[in-house]
């Protein structure tokens, strides 16, 4: 069975990267994540009419070695890593 | 190193959806370090011009090319590999945009989306290469459809079409979430089929900054804010559709490294047989001479054929000009195309179409013996090499004035005469200035109507730039950064230049020796029948091609007009050109309607100026410009002129050059003499100068060029300061000023209306209202002008009247059935039919045999039309009795004796205004002298007659109010009541505060200083008052001075 862990709640993160800058592994609740697979990756800016201001966030969507199908994210303009979904 | 060239990038002009002008791209480009770049706009060619030129002075490929759209809707990127190709691009284009019109007459309602069938594309596509397009590209969008079949049996129909070596399949990587897939899918189909990959990044903008701005660009398009067109989809996911270093595109490509050298091949391919946009072979079809003739030969037998006509005894001079003219015209090979304008201007004088010629043509021997131009340019020192050199890089247009009503016969005539398929006219690219780039922009970041309204009412700028900053001043300095007025600021800042939209030129022709879609695509302008070529003039006379200039002027149909109703009429271009009386007239600013001389800022110049001679008047048009004024030339010329201060010069060098003016720079050819004299410029780096100061795109090649002033004038021993202190003198002229032959074309015509408003004043006039709208004033200015000529107005009469103004006696003017509101053509046949067969005898039988709708009588009786049948009130009531079925015979009209009151003297006028825009009996202001007289506000006439620095109380109409851009936020006024004008010179400080009362009403009530200045007199207003008082003071004006004669 899939469940969906964490939707609409994004939270922190702390993102580590290979010797080549690549995402690999991540840090939630203190706990490291290491990802076995990219197995999407894109970006959206938009709002940046908005009151509440311009999104600009790349996502990864990547498998773990736990298993689990996550969906991460960087806020581009704050420079933050979040946790958007979980699957498990 | 990684080497890349990018294969896909739309500039501003894939209209509503590219951000970066062609040089952006380019530069960006060039600094990425990109082999070469391609620009592939929407279904167009309209920046090709400026990309090619931008590009080969950047030192980088251009290859060019364009996004074609399919039927269904799908893209297609097409690269013009060869000449051919480039041919076949512009035929495909032109198709998609025409529709297979065939370039006919077949009238269209609206310009239309282009699209382009596929067998089009079989039909034209040699010499092009294909890329297999974007996400909606004809293989990409079945991918992402999932119809991987699909995509194959499209790309195999590429191959079958274009043949196989001619096909890439495109891939791209924006980071959006299927991208991965849809590059999978493509290399692997381009695997099976064994074609090869190529990587684009379908730019849209120069670098990540414009992205904004092409999302705005985008909403403006579908006409919603960006709000909807995100929510639509129609807003790409993200910012990343800039161009990319090649190292970046080798990254998002590493595992496809050859999609990357693909690029390189690709740009192989359209370079091995160089591609020239240089069109000067094709310019026109040949001339038809008799036979045994070339066009020189031709031409030069004409000239010589027609000299007597001209010069009856012609001198050595004038054969040496010729001469001269001759050899350079021969040598830089223009014969046909005098010839050609020759036979256009012959056409239009066989038809009793009046013409001249205008602009730098009028410097030309030739062109005035062909008729071309009316200016003898001997005996007005002109100088040819303005218009023609031998070492000329460019060739010049000939531009030709037509009177406006006929104007479309001569285009026909061209058209038929040359053949659509070497003919268009030339477009205009519409570019965002303030007040529209606010509008749509505030639309887009979803402003409320009523608010982009205040903020475009707030601002006074034409540029978007400009407006950019005055509204930035707006902001709090702690709003955040994206607080709608900071993003609107934003915008604007980037918007300036963008082009919005193509419109046709207002007369330039395009005729070509090649069929003319294989020079330029052709699209259909917006007026039905008419085709506009995808270049505007700059990138036509880039490309080395010559446009003829058709342009209308509706002062030479007025001239027509009132020539055709003057018995035994003079020859005006044969008039002598030194009668004291128009002179006297100019010197007593006494020129309203008359050509060129009449605005505000001519009536305040010439009692200054005091024109005594012919050369005069073509100093006063063109002095009162914004050239000489920004230069700084009007006022030394003045008290020089005056006397009042010595003759001197920037730097002694010069005076040779300006002697002329009393060392001002006036004229265009000044400025070409000077840079040569001060800076070594030779004549053609000189003219390049010129244009490239008249040019509105040239700002940022001024700033090389005036460098190399600098620096050619420091050679020449002129110190840095001086230097700087003549190109100022010339940037501020060169861009709006005249040449002195265009000034010497424009001065005859202005001439001429003088000599018709002196000698023929009720033709004058009865020609100069039936052309309204024309020249700066309005039709009721004119008439009260005309009154004081001694010209009277008939009030419109359905008995007598025509539909356009006639002269009934020698001073009087009949008002046309077209001046009162609402009544149209067919009103007008109806009466003039049922006229023909007997006249009208009384209400009734107007009514009975005309049928009109009785809120059309309605107004005819209020306007005054019916008054032969009896007073106003009295015909409304009778009206109002009849029961009126306007297609049933016969009307019942009861009689209904009443009595009812008198309609005042206030209340004609008011229905009068309203109806007829003005009245033929008083103007406005005559209703309220009384009360204004009791307040102590004086008449025009009596501000005139106070001392100098007075302070006086004044009242009127603004009937023209202007804040011209050199005048420094200065507000002028022309106010107008029942005695004459006075003008009123408002301050920035004084607008702002009184800024409703002066900017929005009509009628104005100010305090102020006389300013007396030679026979010049204004107002320095210093208080502006509400004029609502007098306006509902119904006792204004005593019954005993009422005057109901017609005449006022």
């Amino acid at each position: 069975m899939t469940r969906l862990w964490l939707q609409n709640t994004a939270c922190t993160i702390t993102p580590k990267s290979d010797a080549q800058g690549q995402l690999c592994a991540f840090t939630w609740n203190g706990r490291t994540y290491h990802i076995e697979r990219v197995l999407q990756h894109w970006r959206v800016d938009c709002d940046w009419w908005s009151d509440a201001g311009q999104v600009s966030r790349e996502y990864w969507a990547v498998t773990t070695k736990a298993d689990l199908l996550c969906v991460l994210y960087c806020d581009r303009c704050a420079q933050r890593w979040y946790l958007s979904k979980v699957y498990d | 190193m990684t080497d890349y060239a990018e294969l896909h990038c739309h500039s501003y002009y894939s209209f509503g959806d590219g951000a970066s002008s062609p040089e952006a791209l380019v530069e960006q480009a060039k600094s990425l370090g990109l082999r070469a770049l391609a620009l592939t706009d929407h279904d167009s060619l309209a920046g090709a011009i400026r990309f090619w030129t931008a590009a080969r002075q950047a030192d980088l490929q251009p290859i060019i090319g364009a996004e074609v759209t399919l039927d269904d809707g799908q893209h297609l990127t097409l690269l013009a590999e060869t000449q051919h190709g480039y041919a076949n691009l512009c035929r495909l284009i032109s198709e998609a945009h025409l529709h297979d019109a065939s370039i006919d007459t077949t009238p269209w309602p609206g310009k239309g989306e282009p699209s382009l069938s596929w067998t089009m594309l079989e039909q034209h596509h040699e010499g092009l290469l294909v890329l297999s397009g974007c996400r909606q590209g004809v293989v990409a969008a079945p991918l992402l459809r999932g119809e991987p079949e699909l995509a194959r049996a499209m790309a195999l129909r590429l191959c079958d079409l274009f043949g196989r070596e001619q096909v890439w399949i495109e891939v791209q990587q924006h980071q959006l979430p299927d991208d991965d897939r849809l590059i999978r899918a493509s290399l692997s189909l381009a695997q099976s089929l064994d074609l090869p990959c190529v990587a684009t990044n379908d730019v849209h903008y120069a670098t990540a900054r414009e992205a904004r701005l092409r999302d705005a660009l985008i909403a403006v398009r579908h006409i919603q804010p960006l709000d909807e067109t995100r929510r639509a989809g129609l807003l790409p996911l993200n910012h990343t559709y800039h161009l990319a270093s090649p190292d970046v595109m080798m990254q998002r490509f590493a595992e496809v490294p050859e999609a990357i050298s693909n690029t390189l091949a690709i740009v192989e391919r359209c370079t091995t047989s160089p591609l020239s946009l240089d069109f000067a072979q094709q310019r026109l079809p040949r001339f038809p001479t008799p036979s045994n003739c070339d066009e020189f030969t031709y031409l030069a037998r004409l000239c010589h054929e027609h000299l007597p006509r001209r010069y009856p005894r012609y001198t050595p001079e004038v054969l040496e000009q010729l001469n001269r003219e001759l050899f350079v015209i021969q040598k830089v090979g223009l014969a046909g195309y005098f010839l050609s304008v020759w036979d256009i201007v012959r056409f239009a004088r066989e038809q009793g179409i009046r013409c001249q010629g205008r602009g730098s043509a009028a410097n030309s021997l030739v062109a005035y013996l062909l008729s071309i131009t009316n200016v003898d340019p001997i005996q007005h020192h002109l100088l040819f090499e303005r218009f023609l050199s031998e070492d000329a890089h460019t060739i010049p247009d000939i531009d030709i004035d037509f009177a406006h009503d006929r104007r479309e016969e001569v285009i026909q005539y061209v058209y038929a005469h040359y053949g659509r398929e070497h003919t268009a006219m030339v477009c205009n690219v519409v570019t965002y200035k303030a007040r529209l780039a606010l509008r749509d922009l505030g639309k887009a970041l979803g402003f409320p109507l009523s608010v982009i309204e205040r903020l475009s009412k707030s601002i006074d700028a034409y540029s978007c730039t400009e407006a950019a900053r005055q509204l930035s001043e707006t902001i709090e300095t702690d709003a955040p950064d994206n607080h709608p007025i900071r993003l609107l600021v934003e915008l604007l800042q980037m918007i300036e230049d963008c082009p919005r939209h193509l419109s046709i030129h207002v007369g330039g022709m395009l005729i070509t020796a090649l069929p003319l879609n294989e020079v330029v695509p052709l699209e259909r302008a917006t007026m039905p029948g008419r085709i506009v070529c995808q270049w505007d003039k700059d990138n036509i006379e880039d490309a080395g091609l010559i446009k003829i200039d058709l342009l209308s002027l509706r002062t030479l149909g007025m001239i027509s007009e009132a020539v055709r109703s003057i018995p035994n009429a003079p020859d005006l271009n044969a008039l002598p050109l030194d009668d004291p009386s128009l002179f006297d007239m100019l010197q007593r600013a006494d020129t309203i309607g008359a050509f060129q001389v009449e605005s505000r800022a001519q009536q305040q110049m010439l009692p200054r100026l005091r024109p005594t001679c012919f050369e005069d008047i073509a100093v006063d048009i063109a002095i009162v410009r914004p050239g000489p004024i920004q230069g700084g030339a009007v006022h030394p010329y003045l008290r020089r002129r005056a006397g009042d201060e010595p003759v001197t010069y920037t730097h002694p060098s010069l005076e040779p050059v300006l002697r002329e003016t009393m060392g001002v720079l006036l004229f265009q050819e000044q400025t070409l003499r000077v840079a040569m004299v001060a800076s070594g410029f030779s004549a053609s780096e000189a003219d390049m100068l010129r244009r490239a100061m008249s040019r509105g795109r040239s700002f940022e090649a001024m700033a090389a060029i005036r460098e190399r002033f600098i620096a050619g004038a420091e050679r020449n021993a002129i110190a840095r300061d001086t230097a700087e202190a003549i190109w100022h003198q010339l940037e501020g002229f060169a861009g709006y000023g005249f040449c002195k032959s265009h000034a010497m074309s424009f001065a005859l015509i202005a001439y001429q209306t003088l000599y018709l408003k002196r000698y023929h004043p009720a033709a004058f006039y009865c020609a100069l209202l039936n052309a309204q709208p024309m020249g700066f004033y309005s039709s009721e200015v004119v008439l009260q002008d005309a009154r004081r000529h001694g010209i009277r107005l008939l009030p419109p009469d359905v008995r007598v009247s025509e539909w356009h103004y006639t002269v009934e006696r020698p001073t009087y003017l009949r008002m046309g059935l077209r001046t009162v509101t609402g009544i149209g053509e067919q009103a007008w046949l109806r009466i003039q039919t049922a006229r023909a067969e007997r006249a009208f005898a009384r209400l009734d039988d107007f009514c009975q045999r005309t049928h009109l709708p009785s809120s059309i009588i309605s107004d005819l009786i209020r306007a005054g039309a019916l008054d032969a049948f009896g007073k106003r009130r009295d015909l409304l009531w009778r009206l109002g009795g009849i029961e009126y079925r306007p297609d049933e015979l016969p009307l019942v009209m009861p009689e209904m004796p009443v009595e009812l009151p008198e309609l005042d003297d206030m209340e004609q006028t008011h229905w009068e205004y309203e109806l007829l825009g003005l009245s033929p009996h008083a103007q406005m202001m005559r209703h309220y002298r009384h009360a204004l007289n009791r307040a102590g506000i004086l008449s025009s006439v009596e501000v005139k007659q106070q001392p100098n620095r007075r302070t006086v109380r004044v009242g009127g109409m603004a009937v023209v109010k202007q804040r011209p851009g050199t005048a420094k936020g200065i507000l002028f006024v022309s106010l107008e009541d029942e005695l004459g004008m006075v003008d009123l010179v408002v301050k920035p400080d004084v607008f702002d505060q009184y800024r409703s009362l002066l900017h929005h009403q009509t009628f104005i009530l100010v305090e102020g200083v006389v300013q007396k200045a030679n026979a010049v007199v204004s107002v320095l207003v210093s208080r502006a008052m509400s004029f609502a008082p007098f306006l509902s003071d119904k006792a204004s004006r005593p019954p005993s001075e009422e005057n109901n004669s017609p005449d006022g």
